[in-house]
């Protein structure tokens, strides 16, 4: 037996269909991506970008939120986008870089690999060491790549000077180094202590040209620091700051 | 006193039955979406066996059933079943 009863003559029936709400679509994540790759320098500020897509025909709002460590972000995390009916619509996170290591960003099924190196890296020439004229070292970053030769050479003018292979990077723009300069000096208080402190000269010596353009000689240095007894020779340091993309060229 | 009168020996008496028709239903309704309120056409209504479906105005009929319980289902993709 039914459930409806129909009698003699016309019987009337209508209905309401109650249509089922179409199954929304998950939303995909489809790229995580820094606007620059790779190797980021301790305080340096990046954009960390999020494509979402929507596979639905209607529009929504999405709150994407990134994780991770190393990194402390410069604006609102998360981030709320709206994405049209089948569109896509990027979340940008600015943030910076706050530790030294080895980093994952991670969102949704996500992630994104950086290596936060310091601004200004020790690029394996051993710290302090003495050059003098003639002598040549290598200009390296931390990863191995040589970036050029530096030669001690005398000066008229300076104590020494050095040159990179004979070119320049003052103009790269994307290469700095800085040149520390000590002397060893043999006093009562401090025998033989490497003195890099008040010749620390690597705020005015950002470059070597402004280096040898300082006109510091030895004999300056020895006029004004009359009780040291200076061995010669110039200590050095050289620091590449990453990224470091100097065009030299060897011959 | 009836209306015929028998004689004495055989009478004869013919008679033609007229039959009654059975009792018939008919059943006639719109289907609309219940969230609109629009006519729903394509869509299926079955009644014990019988099949049609809606026209453009939602509407459909069945003609000539007999009176009494049946079932009806009402189909359409998209929307939810209905079975009464």
């Amino acid at each position: 037996m039914g459930d409806i009863f129909l009698v003699e003559g016309n019987n009337q029936l209508n209905i309401a269909l109650i249509p089922i709400a179409a199954e929304e679509e998950a939303l995909i994540y489809e790229s995580m991506s820094t606007s620059t790759t790779g190797i980021f320098s301790l305080g340096q500020t990046t954009m960390v970008k999020v494509q979402v897509r929507n596979p639905n025909d209607v529009a929504v709002e999405e709150v994407v939120l990134i994780s991770g460590i190393g990194f402390s972000e410069l604006t609102d995390n998360p981030i709320t986008i709206t994405i049209g009916g089948n569109s896509v619509n990027v979340a940008r996170f600015n943030i910076i870089y706050d530790a030294i290591g080895t980093y994952t960003i991670y969102c949704q099924s996500l992630s994104t690999t950086v290596e936060i190196v310091p601004g200004w890296v020790d690029p394996g020439l051993g710290g302090v060491f003495l050059v003098g004229p003639g002598e040549f070292y290598e200009l390296r970053d931390p990863y191995g790549t040589v970036y050029g030769t530096a030669e001690v050479t005398p000066s008229s003018c300076c104590f020494y000077g050095i040159t990179f292979g004979g070119q320049s990077c003052r103009n790269a723009g994307t290469f700095d180094y800085d040149v520390w300069v000590g002397y060893l000096r043999n006093n009562a208080a401090e025998p033989d202590a490497i003195y890099s402190g008040e010749y620390q000269w690597s705020q005015m010596l950002g470059h070597y040209y402004n280096w040898q353009a300082s006109g510091l000689s030895l004999d300056a240095f020895k006029a004004a620091h009359p009780n040291w007894d200076i061995l010669g020779g110039m200590e050095m340091w050289f620091l590449s700051r990453i990224p470091a993309y100097c065009p030299f060229t060897y011959s | 006193m009836g209306d015929i009168v028998l004689v004495e020996g055989s009478n004869q008496l013919n008679v033609g039955m007229v039959p009654i028709p059975p009792p018939l239903a008919d059943l006639s309704g719109v289907v609309t979406d219940a969230s609109t309120g629009v006519p729903l056409s394509g869509v299926l209504v079955i009644i014990n066996g019988l099949t049609t479906t809606t026209n453009v105005l939602g509407e459909y009929m069945f003609l000539g059933l007999s009176p009494g319980s049946y079932t009806i289902t009402f189909e359409k993709e998209g929307y939810e079943t209905i079975v009464m």
